[in-house]
């Protein structure tokens, strides 16, 4: 199965990002292809989104990571 | 009760939505009396919120990042209602609108205070009442977007007030979305104060 990860912060060492990576690493060893990606660094615009919505296309499950900012993920998730 | 409002919307790039969401709330709030100043979050220049923790601890109360946040800033704790406007977008507000609320925690001290059995921060202003503007024309999203609403007046120690409608471009939605408006805003007026009311 492939399972795109993706960590919702901006904060260079993040939690999510920390919580993300051990999730990768335990779902990997269950045999699974994960790709961890972090929204930040997807950018923006039209070619970006098109990349980002065609990753999620490809993936058979889609886990987001990201802190909570007034009970609601981040806006840049 | 009238006074300031801050209007906060992050208009879509659809000209004609962009506009019916901010119709209903301007002559909703120009029919029960208040100066209102709106603002197009997409029109200032505003960063995401990095979770740095600076605005805690290190410069208690300042954001780090400076940009067009601090007027906003400035604008919402002079306000007695902040609005916030927007199409509503897999249940809340739009990526804009959102990045905006996600910067408000210089207005919270980081000591913890439980309000209705939970643990938040609390407030370093009397925080303005709240209303939300969502415009939809699904009712789970619609229903979501009260809900977060409501979320977020309980994280802010606000009173609130929801209004939606479903954004349809004939003369009678219009006036719909705008009775909606202000009827939430009748629903905010009764409450004699932040004292008495706490969270609706």
């Amino acid at each position: 199965m492939n399972v795109l990860v993706i960590e919702g912060s901006r904060r260079p060492r993040s939690d999510s990002g920390a919580i993300a990576r051990d999730l990768r690493a335990r779902l990997e060893a269950t045999g699974q292809t994960v790709e961890l990606r972090r929204v930040p660094k997807w950018g923006a615009g039209r070619e970006a989104t098109d990349a980002a919505l065609a990753r999620l296309a490809a993936a058979d499950s889609v886990v987001l990571v990201a802190p909570s900012y007034l009970d609601e993920l981040p806006a840049v998730t | 009760m009238t006074g300031k409002a801050l209007l906060l919307t992050a208009l879509a790039l659809n000209g004609d939505e962009g506009e019916r969401i901010e119709a209903a709330p301007l002559e909703g709030l120009a029919r029960r009396g208040y100066d209102v100043e709106a603002v197009d979050c997409r029109d200032v220049d505003i960063v995401p919120c990095t979770g740095c923790g600076s605005c805690g601890l290190r410069t208690p109360g300042a954001c780090a990042v400076k940009d067009g946040m601090q007027a906003v800033f400035r604008s919402l704790v002079a306000s007695d209602l902040l609005v916030l406007a927007t199409p509503v977008r897999f249940g809340s507000y739009c990526a804009e609108l959102k990045k905006v609320v996600d910067r408000f925690q210089p207005l919270m001290v980081p000591l913890y205070v439980v309000r209705r059995g939970e643990m938040h921060f609390r407030g370093r202003y009397d925080f303005p009442a709240l209303l939300g503007v969502g415009m939809s024309a699904d009712p789970a999203e619609t229903e979501a977007f009260r809900h977060l609403v409501g979320r977020l007046a309980v994280n802010v120690d606000a009173r609130h007030a929801v209004a939606t409608f479903t954004g349809g471009a004939e003369a009678a939605d219009e006036e719909a979305a705008t009775e909606a408006v202000e009827g939430a805003l009748a629903a905010l007026e009764p409450a004699p104060g932040r004292s008495a009311g706490g969270p609706s």
